[in-house]
């Protein structure tokens, strides 16, 4: 469903990225772990082009998306992205929040997105909130809207970066139960985490990214099991 | 793409509709004039009794009204413009004026630019100087401080740029914008002699008993109008109708009324506050002509502009802050971009006092003052609530634009539902502090001639010679005006702020 080869990409003379090449199969959910400054999140935005690479090539579905040709509005609608801080809209409410995306862009018409972002509040435990500001929510709640949010847009593709990093400690639970929901639906989910837990439990691949490449790429029990290579255990023996 | 072929169009459309404005209006005055000749008559009404403004706030005087019976005669219409003295010359070079009534002298200098019409008027130079230390003639003049009228005859005698009527040596001379200034300073002591026509000297005089004139007779200087080089039919007319009105006996009623009657009437308003006290004073300045009028339509005048231009401007800057953030957005400028950036370093980097007088006298060519005002105020703020309107959407967290683009949602909506909507929060607080401050900076709008609130107080101090209270009083006002909105916008920004 995605393929990635040979992707590079550098802020000023930072080589961020340095040649990612990687599938993701359709009803994966794939965790990205490694230590920070590894370029995770980078190779997670390159795939919505939040960052634009500078060279290598992505496809979704057979579609170049690097193409310059590209309606890049278009192709976001169908890759939801998670953000670390939430990025609720403040200013409308979590009913809004929802809403706003598919009606303006035709997914929904605005008789039926009532109802149709019930149904989504309803799938992250959230249904009483619909009316509220997220600036009343805990983060926790907060989270799980930004994922009903995206789910919204109905996306091929979701992509999570570092979701539960933000939040307090006992909020993280409620958080990684809707992810783990979603994978066990067969959402293609990419997560950037530090939930080693999730990772092991839930995903069907793990990433480990080290200095711009993906040092390994195998089954969660197989990595933390037995880790190939010495920055890997390195590395888990530091977050374990 | 689309998004800036429309703004583009947008700009191009205002733009246009500004260059029109003028050529609109001249097209319309130019319509008038085939139905009755309309002639367009320049004054500066600070210069009484010859042309100043009654207590409506119209053009009044002896030019106007000997001007006004010679158009009855010649049955033409007159349409009058104030502005200041100094631009009353290069008004009719732009063709604006086709006259100008305004108590001048037939120099040779202006010959050059202009046609005289007959002498309608001949008066002398005076110098006025205080009793306790009198100034007799030009020999005792030399090398003292002599006010005189920007411009005017005595401007020339006193700065030596005119000997035939005899030698000023070495003064410093103090140029001022009108004649009740230049008194005003010789009183306090700032000049040592007002230099200035006999007419104004004997009612200035006859108003302030510490002062004394003398008549200075190698001066005897005629008084014409100036008609706009080469319309000899307009000289014709004016001549005629001059000729029709002295036979007729209007003229000499006229001259009565303004000069003999004008001179009897003046009382001595040295020392009101000593012989009324305090509260005579105060009903002198404010109630005696019902003066006070002008501080409520200079109030008014003030808040309006003000008003109107700070929508202008929030429009205007609005527009510019798009333009340039969509530029850096895209990481590179673009001709739009460009002309914003030039456009708010300009204005930032220029007075306002010389804005407001490019836009009225070069761009309006001194029409639709009220207008010119406007457009000039609100070009001047918009490079300021540009600044503000991009600081507000840059304020705004990356976070948010990321998370509305990831929905697939495009530039414009991301920043019509979400962007701006939260930059509104910083804005508008800004907006209001942008509006006070108009408030403030409107004060200039006396040099274009509309009579604004510091106007009119310096309308009313020239006309009561108090300098004190009359201005006390426009800076009381101003004030107060300003700390209540204020006290209002600090209300409103907490509602904001609770709201979150």
């Amino acid at each position: 469903m995605i393929d990635v080869k040979n992707l590079k990409k550098s802020f000023g003379d930072v080589h961020v990225l340095k040649g990612i090449t990687t599938h993701v199969n359709k009803g994966e959910c794939i965790c990205i772990i490694g230590p920070s400054g590894s370029g995770k999140s980078t190779f997670l935005r390159c795939l919505n082009l939040l960052e634009k690479p500078e060279e290598g090539e992505i496809t979704v579905n057979g579609q170049q998306i690097l193409d310059p040709k590209l309606d890049v509005d278009k192709f976001r609608e169908n890759v939801g992205m998670v953000f670390q801080h939430f990025n609720l809209f403040p200013n409308m409410t979590v009913m809004k929040n929802i809403t706003l995306a598919p009606v303006r862009l035709g997914k929904w018409n605005a008789a039926e997105a009532d109802q149709k972002a019930r149904a989504l509040l309803k799938r992250v435990g959230l249904e009483e909130k619909a009316d509220v500001y997220p600036g009343k929510l805990s983060g926790g709640q907060k989270q799980r809207v930004a994922i009903a949010r995206a789910l919204a847009m109905n996306p091929q593709v979701l992509l999570f970066d570092e979701p539960t990093s933000a939040l307090d400690p006992e909020m993280v639970g409620e958080v990684l139960e809707v992810m783990k929901e979603l994978a066990k639906e067969g959402m293609t989910m990419l997560v950037v985490t530090h939930e080693m837990g999730f990772a092991r439990e839930v995903s069907d691949r793990v990433l480990f990214m080290d200095d711009g490449v993906i040092l390994e790429d195998r089954k969660p029990k197989e990595l933390f099991g037995n880790p190939g290579e010495e920055r890997t255990k390195e590395f888990l023996s530091k977050v374990l | 793409m689309r998004r800036y072929g429309k703004s583009r169009a947008f700009i191009c459309f205002v733009m246009c509709m500004i260059m029109a404005l003028p050529v609109y209006f001249s097209s319309a005055v130019a319509v008038k004039a085939a139905e009755q000749q309309t002639i367009i008559v320049g004054t500066n009404a600070e210069y009484s009794p010859f042309e100043y403004l009654d207590d409506d706030g119209n053009i009044t005087g002896f030019d106007y009204d000997l001007l006004e019976a010679i158009a009855k005669e010649e049955n033409v219409k007159l349409v009058w413009k104030d502005m200041p003295f100094d631009s009353l010359m290069g008004s009719m070079e732009a063709g604006d004026v086709q006259v100008i009534a305004a108590g001048i002298g037939p120099t040779e200098d202006r010959k050059k630019s202009v046609d005289f019409s007959d002498v309608y008027y001949t008066g002398t130079q005076c110098i006025i100087s205080r009793k306790d230390n009198p100034i007799k003639d030009f020999e005792e003049m030399s090398g003292k401080t002599v006010a005189v009228l920007e411009g005017a005859h005595s401007d020339m005698i006193a700065s030596g740029e005119t000997t035939d009527y005899g030698e000023v040596k070495d003064a410093k001379v103090k140029r001022f914008k009108n004649a009740s200034s230049a008194v005003m300073e010789l009183k306090n002591g700032g000049a040592d002699a007002v230099l200035i026509d006999n007419i104004m000297a004997e009612i200035y005089c006859k108003q302030n008993s510490d002062l004394q004139y003398e008549s200075v007779p190698s001066t005897a200087e005629d008084t014409v109008f100036c008609i706009e080089k080469g319309n000899t039919e307009l000289v014709q007319i004016i001549n005629d109708g001059l000729a029709k009105v002295k036979k007729s006996g209007v003229y000499d009623d006229l001259y009565q009324q303004y000069f003999v009657d004008t001179v009897e009437s003046s009382e001595d308003v040295t020392d009101v506050a000593a012989t009324d006290g305090f509260l005579g004073l105060l009903s002198f300045i404010f109630l005696q002509d019902n003066r006070w009028k002008f501080y409520i339509n200079g109030l008014g005048i003030t808040l309006i502009v003000s008003l109107l231009s700070v929508i202008v401007g929030i429009l205007i800057g609005l527009v510019v802050a798009l333009v340039r953030l969509g530029a850096a957005k895209k990481g590179r400028r673009t001709i739009l971009s460009t002309i914003a950036d030039i456009y708010v370093d300009v204005i930032r980097g220029t007075p306002s006092v010389l804005q407001l007088m490019i836009i009225y006298f070069a761009v309006f060519h001194s029409r639709l003052g009220y207008v010119a005002a406007v457009v000039s105020f609100g070009i001047n703020s918009g490079a300021y609530v540009s600044e503000v309107i991009r600081g507000g959407i840059l304020s705004v967290d990356k976070g948010q634009s990321e998370a509305g683009r990831s929905l697939g949602l495009g530039y414009k909506d991301t920043m019509r539902f979400i962007i701006i909507p939260q930059a509104v929060k910083t804005i508008l607080p800004a907006m209001g502090n942008e509006f006070i401050q108009l408030i403030k900076e409107t004060s200039i709008l006396g040099y274009v001639g509309i009579m604004d609130l510091t106007k009119a107080a310096s309308y009313v101090s020239s006309r009561t010679y108090q300098m004190f209270i009359p201005l006390i009083v426009a800076g009381i006002m101003y004030y107060l005006i300003v700390k209540c909105l204020s006290i209002l916008l600090k209300r409103f920004e907490r509602r904001l702020r609770e709201s979150d």
